[in-house]
């Protein structure tokens, strides 16, 4: 441990890359520090932007209107539900998450950097082109406006025939290449870079729902590209692939679409999942209890993640026999889901919780998670289903789940604040900011579930409504109002913050925790080991490859 | 991918890490302005000039980084400390070309897939394959698979460190591959002065897409095969074919998708 490397201003010229405060360092680095700072920022700025249209939609929603009427025409409406989809689930999630792994996953198990560095920062500068072609997409026309599934025949030029509808299908096909690419850097990672004596089953669980994310992301994002290159074909080329056989173009595509995306949800919510766990142990001094089932639990979901999709299809034409096939894996993946949220709460009861900020969100997360997983049941289940399908349970369901992972993330962005900065957040205002996201998260989502006669993506509805939809768009400025607190609370504390040190928590058990904050640049001298069951540093002189090392 | 196939081979003498590359960056330049100039086309045309300009320049951007890239010396961190299942004994870069292989499978497994629904949808015996000659496909078939032997020539020819016998092989892999290119641009000629393009219908897009897709695949492999071929040429690869051994996975995987993609557009 006293072998670490001081960080000091210093070493900035080291390995060809220019100090932190020049412009040029971030656009030359492939540093999985910096690359993971440039995700988390991207990324928050695509919550605002997606954030800023959800706005726009509470606003329109305060009272059903006619086309035209209130803030939106109908087609900005259109186009506003469907980016804020697209924006929130593709270029805001997964990108934030993986700006926490992109920083933590190396250290945690090892590594001094990923396994294909310039890789690395071309998934990145790729996911950020792809998120600025979409911006563009608005001003060519408009953006695409038939809903963030992309359903045929929408999809098509005979029914969004603008030419930004085309540039928000290629920003989803390039940020799709831009995830492969970052799949294969960081399976290549986790499997083959991890330290000594660090097995499979030692790997801290946030680095373990990492590996398991990028697993499904290299399987569906595989097939949401092949969707996304015959569209762009058929809108670009003019093949007839969605138009050509009647309905069953349309299937097509929601067999395409879901394929990738159900396997989604988890690879969204894993990220947060994993940095619960964390959260949880580092917050309780207790490790994770039936850490292995645990492990298991993750496994089978990653598993059964592909044979789920059909649920999401239930009033397709689909035949009976297969609806019920999936309505079985279906309900049978949330049993999972169940072991891993009781070994959350067991963990919680068998240790001694600190009520840090980190905590309170991920306790919060959990939370959610579990409102929304239990109102997912109602809409796998076939009979249920046909009723709740295309109405706000859905849409009440599914942001209960995935803001529920939001909630997860921001403990994440919490609890390694100090380790990327170097400086603690406020603690107050943290708290401040977890009460009003609480408050303004549920006040903005369960009067949904109340009002979930209202039709999906439908700017008007039944005036008898209107008290639960005022609700909402109250509870979504609320959740706004809580973001702008986050915001301010690091960008205060990023000058004005206290240091920090190595590890600000009493009991953090990875490896990042034993590195200065921020880590130097190589992360550590020599290499680290837990070969003798507790972390070491060996110099790297007694490498056993031969290998010979340069030092500063 | 086929990006960091340029660089694993020099890991041997000195190891100057070096953490910058603005390649990354201007690759993803080119690669906005390509997709903003493809943005303006319907139906294979664009109403303005400044789409298909502002596409040409995207792809001069793109080219011209992935030169930069492909010249530039980089080194990777290396694996395979402590424990690595499954892949304890397969290095760094074997392992991302294998990963990489697996999530193209997916991608070809979808469009194949893609392919025997819409055949179905339509009545699969209501469907005949697009061309009507099954000549130019056998040819190409053998083509392929004669290429993807030539590539083990080189193997086994750096291997006795033969720096002609790696030249030549590969040279050989090149030209089998161009023939394969142009004997299907041939028969896509043949094809469209029989009045038949991407949009005439649904078997022409199911069969003009999905075997572009596979000569994207040959041309992108050509690519490489070409910038091997320069490295050769100056001595590479001797004792040490790693790269040539990446590549050659890759280029067998693109001739068993001809394979499958044969008989289903040609024969059935």
């Amino acid at each position: 441990m006293n072998k670490i490397m001081q960080t000091d201003g210093g070493h900035s010229e080291e390995h060809g890359l220019p100090p932190m405060s020049s412009i040029k360092r971030w656009l030359v680095t492939t540093n999985h520090k910096d690359i993971g700072i440039l995700y988390i920022v991207t990324s928050l700025f695509f919550l605002v932007m997606g954030g800023v249209l959800a706005l726009l939609i509470r606003l329109q929603l305060w009272l059903p209107r006619a086309p035209g009427e209130g803030l939106l025409s109908a087609f900005a409406y259109n186009q506003s539900v469907t980016a804020h989809g697209l924006i929130m689930v593709f270029w805001f999630l997964s990108p934030f998450a993986f700006g926490f792994a992109n920083y933590i996953v190396p250290l945690q198990i090892g590594a001094k950097d990923l396994a294909f560095p310039r890789l690395n920062a071309l998934s990145y500068w790729l996911y950020l082109i792809s998120g600025i072609l979409l911006g563009i997409s608005f001003f060519q026309g408009g953006t695409f406006n038939g809903g963030w599934t992309v359903y045929a025949p929408l999809n098509l030029p005979a029914f969004t025939p603008q030419v930004g509808a085309t540039s928000a299908v290629l920003a989803l096909f390039i940020f799709s290449v831009a995830i492969t690419a970052g799949s294969v850097n960081f399976l290549t990672t986790i499997h083959r870079m991890r330290a000594k004596g660090m097995t499979l089953l030692n790997m801290p669980l946030f680095t373990w729902t990492i590996l398991l994310t990028v697993w499904m992301m290299l399987f569906a994002f595989a097939a949401l590209l092949a969707a996304l290159m015959i569209l762009s074909a058929d809108r670009i080329l003019g093949t007839t692939y969605f138009s050509s056989t009647g309905t069953q173009g349309s299937l097509l595509w929601t067999h395409l679409f879901w394929f990738f995306g159900h396997p989604e949800v988890y690879i969204v919510f894993f990220p947060a999942l994993g940095a619960m766990a964390e959260i949880f142990q580092t917050f309780t001094g207790k490790r994770i209890v039936g850490r292995k089932w645990f492990i298991a639990a993750l496994v089978l979901v990653t598993v059964q993640s592909f044979v789920v999709w059909m649920h999401h299809m239930f009033l397709t034409g689909i035949n009976l026999e297969i609806k019920t096939i999936i309505m079985i894996t279906t309900i049978g993946i949330s049993l999972p889901f169940d072991l891993m949220v009781f070994a959350l709460i067991y963990t919680l009861i068998k240790g001694r919780i600190q009520f840090t900020t980190p905590f309170l969100f991920a306790f919060g997360g959990l939370i959610l998670f579990i409102i929304g997983g239990i109102t997912g049941v109602f809409l796998g289940a076939v009979v249920l289903d046909y009723e709740f399908r295309g109405t706000y349970w859905v849409v009440a369901h599914f942001h209960y789940v995935m803001v529920g992972g939001v909630t997860g993330l921001v403990a994440a962005i919490y609890y390694w604040f100090p380790k990327i900065t170097g400086r603690m957040y406020d603690e107050f205002l943290g708290k401040v900011n977890f009460v009003l996201y609480f408050i303004g998260f549920n006040l903005l989502y369960f009067p949904l579930f109340i009002a979930w006669e209202t039709p999906r993506r439908v700017f008007t509805y039944s005036p008898s409504l209107i008290p639960w939809h005022q609700m909402a768009t109250i509870g979504g400025l609320i959740l706004a109002a809580s973001f702008v607190v986050m915001l301010y609370n690091f960008f205060v504390s990023l000058s004005r913050g206290e240091e920090a040190g190595p590890c600000p928590w009493k009991y953090a058990s990875t490896l990042e925790w034993a590195l200065p904050s921020p880590p130097p640049l190589e992360n550590w001298e020599g290499t680290p080991t837990y070969e003798n069951g507790k972390l070491e540093f060996l110099p790297d002189n007694i490498k056993t490859d031969g290998g010979e090392s340069i030092h500063e | 991918m086929e990006v960091n196939l340029f660089m694993s081979d020099e890991t041997a003498a000195h190891h100057v890490e070096t953490h910058a590359s603005i390649w990354p960056f201007c690759i993803s330049i080119g690669v906005l302005f390509f997709l903003v100039g493809l943005s303006g086309f319907t139906q294979g045309n664009s109403p303005s000039l400044v789409y298909p300009i502002t596409l040409i320049l995207g792809l001069l951007v793109f080219s011209a980084s992935m030169i930069g890239l492909g010249v530039q010396r980089f080194e990777g961190p290396e694996g395979g400390f402590g424990e690595a299942w499954p892949f304890q004994n397969v290095e760094n870069m074997k392992t991302g070309v294998w990963i990489f292989l697996a999530s193209d499978v997916v991608l070809f497994g979808a469009f194949i897939g893609t392919a025997i629904f819409i055949r179905v949808a339509y009545g699969w015996t209501a469907w005949t394959p697009v061309p009507d000659d099954v000549l130019p496909g056998l040819m190409n078939t053998y083509l392929l698979l004669t290429s993807s032997f030539t590539v083990i020539l080189a193997l086994v020819a750096a291997e006795r460190r033969n720096r002609y016998g790696v030249v030549i092989s590969l040279i050989t892999t090149l030209l089998l591959g161009i023939g394969f290119l142009v004997n299907k641009g041939i028969e896509w000629n043949h094809l469209f002065q029989h009045g038949l393009w991407l949009s005439t219908n649904v078997k022409t897009s199911t069969f003009f897409l999905t075997t572009g897709l596979h000569a994207a695949h040959v041309i992108g492999g050509l690519i490489i095969c070409i910038w091997l071929i320069g490295r050769a040429w100056n001595g590479a690869y001797l004792g040490d074919n790693r790269v040539l051994e990446y590549f050659g996975l890759y280029w067998h995987f693109v001739d068993i998708v001809w394979l499958f993609l044969f008989p289903l557009f040609y024969i059935l």
